[in-house]
């Protein structure tokens, strides 16, 4: 056990150097990090709720800024290691397949931490400041506590997504097959949600499909609905839209889910050739 | 050692790549001690038989052992030093922090890391550069730093594929050195290499592979007389068996 958990952390310290060191990466963070910043002028072309179009595109900024991670450089991790035969030199020490793929998902767990991480900090100097620059009418409230559920909830959603193009990894060769199969699955898990709404308010209204919203919310467990961990509507204001109770389940429900699709990729890569 | 029993391998038909037998009813034994040269043309199947040796691809058919276990089992790996064919590493990292990775992951502290590091990249003329990144290394480099990640742990068994592959002369001459030196030490090495000028020099026995199937199995001596080069043997081993196809 012990052992099994030293190849993992090691392994995820190579992945986690190795791209914290890829150019693309760091342009990725500083071009993020500078759009952040343009928030600060951002607030001038908006004449109403001042501090809640800042928020919404400080967290757009920090979720398409994960996205860029997730879809351009994760998928490409394990397709990398395949393609140059990194493999070979990483899987002749004494490391199962399992903690091979659980060590490139919590490299890469960190880098995405660590960029939502800078991009959250520059988020909140940023919001802090236009709220001190601002007369208290146009951005009367700012909950640091909620800002901070908030980001948790973006992390928790990336990392979910993270779990997913590792199972993708491991079923299919390539980046670009893994790439597409990724943003397919995440396209689901962004429409379904409306689909599942409007066949339930037409259910309500002019009654069957009865079938047709079972079907959907067997597709839910299979496409979670991501926007349940989105709480950015709450960071200006003194009130949750949840009770903790159920923000909690939210949170374990796609972690769950998280530990699920990682199960099943440790699944997939053990049954792998390694052409 | 290694056991391989009555092994067949085919690669499935893939998009523009017909189905491919790579091993057909391969069966031998390294033995404890014992250093075999795993010789034939592209394509013979040596490469598919040290894949399966650790385990990156599966048989069809057949048993594998290797120090008594099956292959999938990630410990026996402490005792296996793996030279890959082509050395690859992820091209951001320097030397040392590979070299720290492989020992790590053979139960290593960081101290024996830091010594077995030292002695063997100044056995292999990397000292000076085990801060720079890898991506930054000729190919030579590489196959030595792939060297010292295969011996940081002072395996029992050596696998290794092709390595004489883009050393110049030189490197070359200090790596059969090396060899013969691991091999005096009592380590048990199978070696796979088209490159047949070092093999006599290296080996006690012999396994050749062509299409996928052996064509010979023993040792040295009774494959070549001393009018005939291990090339010449090799060729005229190769022609008989297609002749008789």
């Amino acid at each position: 056990m012990t052992a099994n958990l030293t190849n993992i952390l090691s392994l995820a310290r190579i992945i986690f150097l190795d791209g914290i060191r890829r150019y693309a990466l760091l342009g990725l963070l500083l071009l993020s990090l500078f759009s952040e910043a343009m928030g600060l002028f951002f607030m001038d072309f908006v004449s109403h709720d001042v501090g809640r179009a800042s928020s919404d595109f400080l967290f757009s900024i920090m979720w398409l800024g994960g996205m860029l991670f997730l879809l351009f450089h994760a998928v490409q991790v394990i397709a990398w290691d395949e393609e140059r035969g990194v493999i070979y030199s990483i899987l002749s020490r004494p490391l199962s397949r399992s903690a091979y793929v659980i060590g490139v998902f919590v490299g890469l767990a960190v880098l995405l931490t660590l960029l939502l991480l800078s991009l959250g900090l520059v988020a909140y100097l940023t919001l802090n400041w236009i709220q001190d620059a601002l007369d208290p009418i146009y951005f009367p409230v700012f909950s640091s506590s909620h800002f901070i559920l908030t980001w948790l909830g973006i992390v928790v959603a990336q990392l979910t997504i993270l779990s997913v193009i590792m199972l993708f990894s491991g079923l299919v060769r390539g980046g670009f097959p893994v790439l597409l199969l990724s943003l397919a699955y995440y396209a689901i898990c962004t429409g379904l949600p409306t689909v599942r709404e409007s066949i339930e308010s037409e259910t309500a209204t002019n009654g069957g499909n009865e079938s047709t919203l079972i079907f959907l919310k067997l597709l839910s467990s299979i496409f979670p609905d991501l926007t349940r961990l989105d709480y950015k509507n709450s960071v200006l204001s003194d009130m949750l839209p949840l009770s903790v109770t159920e923000i909690s389940t939210d949170f374990s429900i796609v972690s769950l889910y998280a530990i699920i699709m990682m199960t099943f990729a440790c699944m997939a890569y053990v049954r792998r050739d390694l052409q | 050692m290694i056991r391989l029993q009555n092994i067949h391998k085919t690669y499935p038909r893939q998009l523009g790549t017909p189905e491919y037998k790579a091993l057909d009813d391969i069966s031998f034994q390294l033995q404890k001690g014992e250093t075999m040269g795993l010789i034939g043309a592209n394509g013979a199947g040596k490469s598919t038989t040290i894949k399966l040796i650790l385990d990156f691809i599966r048989p069809d058919k057949g048993r594998i052992t290797v120090l008594g276990r099956n292959p999938s089992y990630p410990l026996i790996r402490q005792q296996i030093g793996y030279l890959p064919e082509v050395a690859r590493f992820p091209q951001n990292l320097t030397c040392m922090e590979m070299i720290r990775f492989a020992g790590e992951t053979c139960g290593l502290s960081r101290s024996e890391v830091a010594k077995a590091a030292e002695k063997w990249l100044l056995r292999l003329d990397l000292w000076e550069s085990r801060e720079r990144l890898l991506r930054g290394f000729s190919k030579g480099m590489q196959q030595r730093a792939s060297f010292a990640m295969a011996l940081i742990h002072e395996p029992e068994l050596l696998i290794l594929d092709e390595p004489m592959s883009g050393l110049d002369p030189i490197g070359r001459a200090k790596i059969v050195e090396l060899i013969l030196e691991l091999k005096r030490e009592g380590r048990s090495i199978l070696f796979c290499t088209h490159l047949l000028d070092d093999i006599n020099r290296l080996v006690d026995k012999l396994l050749v592979l062509h299409n996928g199937q052996i064509r010979y199995e023993g040792y040295l001596d009774s494959f070549c007389n001393s009018e005939q080069s291990v090339e010449e043997a090799f060729l005229a081993l190769v022609a008989k068996g297609d002749a008789s196809l």
